[in-house]
Formats: C-alpha cells, sequence, structure tokens
C-alpha cells in the first residue's frame, strides 16, 4: 500500500510555518534510536519491521558502518549543545542489535561519549531479544555502562508461540537462560527491563508472573501494533468489546494489589501518574511531545520505526546524517504532528474525558488508510475502559489517604 | 505538603493527602506513585520515553 496517495499530509509545511509563527516550538530531540542491525536471528510472526506493511529493510545495510555511528554521533552532540541538553539517550536497536558485535558496542560507546559535550549526560540502552547475551557480550556492555532490556512474551508456551527462530525452533529456553545471567550477580545493574507484546489469548496473571520470575527492575505491556486499516488481532469494530482492557485490567489488579510494589510496570506507572496530574512520559500516552529520532543503518533519519506497522516507507523523512540536522528533522511536518499534542488529536478525541490521559493512544495505532493519523486510537475502546479502571481503583484508595476524592 | 505544589489531579485533591502517614505505609504502588508525583514537582523531567525500548 502506498502511503503517498492514501495518507493526507497534515499538517502541511504551510501549517507548521503557521504554528511556528504563532510561538509554537518543537521539543528537542532526547532519545536516539540507533538501528544498528536491520536483520534479526528470531522471526517472530508479529515483528513490524519484517512482517507488517513497510519492507524498506530488505534495501538497508546489515550493519551500521563505523562512518555512520560517527556522524550520529555528531549530530546528537550538535542538538545537545544547541538545546543545552542535560542528558540524551541513545538506544541501540534493530532488527536484533547484538547481531552488529561487541565490538560494535565498544566503538559505538567511545564514539558517542567523546562526541557530546561534557555538560550533557549519556545514558545508553540496548533492546535485545536476549539469544546473543553472552557473560562476553554483558562484560563488554558493562565495560561501556550500557543497559540492557530484552523482549519476553511471558510464558515459554505463551512466548514460544510467536517468537521463534528462523527454523521454527523455539527461544524461549535460550533467553530464560541469559536473562537468568542478566538478573543477577555482577550484571544485575545493566537489567533495564523487560518488554512484553500482549497477547489476549495468554492468560494474563500467568504471563505477568512469568516475567516477575527474573526479577525485573521494571516492566511494559505493549499493545500488538494495528490500526483502522488492519486492526489488532481481537480488535473488532464492536465499541462495547474491550478484550486488551479486560486483560490489561486483570494484570493491573494483580500489580496494584501487592502489598509492596513487585516492579515498575509503565504503562500503568504512566497512566496513574497523569491521573495525579503529572505530565506524560511515554509516548503512547498522553500529550506530552515525543522527542525521538530514528537512525537507520544506513544514517536515514526517520521518525517512529513503529509506525512501519501503517504503510510501505511510512516512517521515512527523506532525510539523512550527512545532509540534516536533528532540528530539521523536527521540523517535517509528520514529525512535528508527533508533537502537537491535543492539536493533532481527532475531534472524537478532543470531546473525550479521559484526552489528558490518553492522549489520542499511540500514534501508529490511530491510522485509517485513506484518512491518515487523525483518527482515534484503534484501541480507543479498551484505553478508555482500562484508564477508567485504573481510575475508580485510585480514587478509591485515595479517598482513604485524602477524604477529598472526587 | 508543599504548598507550592501546583499539580491538577482530576480525581484527588493532593493538598489534602496527609504526607505524615506516607513513611508508616508499605512502599505499594498507591505510596510510590504519590511520591512520584511530589517528586515530579520539584524535579520535572522532560524525557518521553519510546515505546519500543525500556
Amino acid at each position: 500500500m502506498s502511503g503517498a496517495s492514501l495518507d493526507p499530509e497534515w499538517p502541511t509545511p504551510e501549517d507548521i510555518a503557521a504554528l511556528s509563527a504563532a510561538g509554537w516550538r518543537p521539543a528537542p530531540i532526547r532519545q536516539f534510536v540507533l538501528k544498528v542491525h536491520s536483520r534479526c536471528n528470531l522471526a517472530c510472526d508479529y515483528c513490524y519491521v519484517y512482517r507488517m506493511a513497510d519492507q524498506t529493510w530488505r534495501d538497508r545495510p546489515r550493519t551500521m558502518s563505523r562512518n555512520t555511528v560517527w556522524l550520529a554521533a555528531d549530530r546528537i552532540a550538535e542538538h545537545a549543545r544547541r538545546h543545552r541538553l542535560s542528558r540524551v539517550i541513545v538506544i541501540f536497536h534493530g532488527g536484533e542489535p547484538l547481531l552488529a558485535g561487541a565490538a560494535f558496542f565498544a566503538e559505538a560507546a567511545q564514539l558517542l561519549r567523546s562526541a557530546l559535550p561534557p555538560s550533557t549526560a549519556l545514558r545508553m540502552t540496548v533492546q535485545s531479544n536476549g539469544v546473543l547475551l553472552t557473560d562476553s557480550f554483558l562484560d563488554t556492555l558493562a565495560g561501556h555502562d550500557i543497559s540492557v532490556a530484552v523482549s519476553l512474551d511471558g510464558s515459554a508456551d505463551a512466548h514460544d508461540r510467536y517468537r521463534r527462530y528462523p527454523n521454527g525452533r523455539p527461544s524461549h529456553a535460550d533467553i530464560a537462560r541469559r536473562l537468568t545471567r542478566l538478573s543477577s550477580g555482577r550484571y544485575r545493574r545493566l537489567f533495564s527491563g523487560l518488554l512484553c507484546t500482549v497477547d489476549i489469548n495468554q492468560d494474563p496473571v500467568e504471563c505477568y508472573e512469568a516475567l516477575l520470575r527474573f526479577g525485573p527492575p521494571r516492566m511494559d505491556f505493549l499493545l500488538p501494533l494495528g490500526n483502522w486499516t488492519a486492526p489488532p488481532p481481537g480488535r473488532t469494530r464492536d465499541a462495547t468489546f474491550t478484550p486488551y482492557a479486560d486483560w490489561l485490567g486483570t494484570v493491573f489488579d494483580r500489580w496494584y494489589s501487592a502489598p509492596v510494589q513487585e516492579t515498575e510496570l509503565r504503562l500503568f506507572n504512566e497512566i496513574i501518574h497523569m491521573l495525579l496530574g503529572g505530565a506524560g512520559h511515554l509516548e503512547s500516552l498522553g500529550l506530552a511531545p515525543p522527542g525521538v529520532a530514528v537512525i537507520e543503518t544506513d544514517g536515514s533519519l526517520e521518525e517512529s520505526d513503529t509506525l512501519k506497522s501503517a504503510y510501505h516507507g511510512a516512517a521515512a523523512t527523506g532525510m539523512r546524517l550527512a545532509t540534516h540536522s536533528m532540528d530539521e528533522l523536527l521540523s517535517h511536518p509528520r514529525v512535528a504532528a508527533r508533537q502537537l499534542g491535543a492539536a493533532a488529536l481527532a475531534t472524537q478525541c478532543l470531546a473525550c474525558p479521559v484526552q489528558r490521559v490518553c492522549g489520542g493512544g499511540f500514534y501508529p495505532h490511530r491510522y485509517r488508510a485513506g484518512a491518515g493519523f487523525r483518527n482515534p486510537s484503534v484501541y480507543c475502546p479498551d484505553l478508555l475502559a482500562l484508564i477508567r479502571h485504573i481510575r475508580t481503583r485510585l480514587r478509591r484508595d485515595l479517598s482513604r489517604l485524602a477524604g477529598t476524592a472526587r | 505538603m508543599d504548598e507550592d505544589l501546583d499539580i491538577e489531579s482530576d480525581i484527588v485533591d493532593l493538598s489534602e493527602i496527609d504526607l505524615a502517614v506516607l513513611p508508616l505505609l508499605q512502599d505499594s504502588v498507591l505510596v510510590r506513585s504519590i511520591r512520584r508525583i511530589l517528586r515530579s514537582a520539584e524535579h520535572p523531567d522532560d524525557v518521553v520515553a519510546f515505546q519500543q525500548s525500556i
């Protein structure tokens, strides 16, 4: 599917110019996603890089070159200086980033650190499937203070339903062995957390507790990528049917009811934080402007790569490290659209009572062929039900502390 | 509670929470969440996380 004819470009460059004239300024980019390897050693059924609408990976170099890392470091440093950023976050991503090899990470970390001004702290994380996390690799990551997050989809049965090697062999047992090393002893400090894609056919509490066995400091549940044109599994047009809210609500009750918090659960923590009046800190919720740049293995500058679930080329901007600054990326209309908060919402969202918390949901979930991204999330009924569920529970408990819960 | 704290919640008037009781409570999700919202008023964090990593 071509996005060029079906995705009305909103906002246009003229819209952005008008917004700028009225005083709007994009938030600087604070997170830089380096796609260091464009291939993967697993063949997960639902992968948005290889199995959905976009197929641009086929034309990318497998590994990010040293020169591209150097250019990325230079552009990140330029942006940090220009916006006086006290901290930037670099996320090594893929494909499977560890396929780039331990030496790549050692060199990339050195290049990034040496490029940044002393006033800018650098945090580095690698998001991996965990298969290649040997002690030797972990030693290299530890040596350069690169933390490690792993994708794991709950119990062995559930995980192995989707996350298999290309030859069909299940991967959970291998990853569990690696996670046991990562979560204990000298590597524990590197363990950033676990990411799990929701499968509503899996028992929610069993899934949560299977992840909890590895003692992650934090975890998150991701809604499967999908949109109005290609709906996620189990998400029908019936707005009274909320399978994802039901599933997540069950996990929430289990997590929230623990006498002592067992782990941070990002999705729920963020909803609670915003219900309490705080600002959002997750690109898939709330109205705070995400400042994320994705740098592909060939040096292309892109929007969040999850847009690849919408249509072929959806994340492309036509910009490259060699020729464009991060500020120029921020001026791209579709990048700017992600930063407009309520101004980018659909009419229905503007009238919604949970608008400030939901924020219209994750941007890729809003897509409809022929209408673009200015729609409610395809998960709208689930988001509404989940936020209400959490709000009810919070209000009840807060009333015991405050006596003024509304 | 800090009288300068300016956080508007949809569901509770945070200024009426008795902070003196928080240390007496277990380190539950709720208690941690209240501590976090109080911290955020003094130390705002501008990072909005990329969802595909944690």
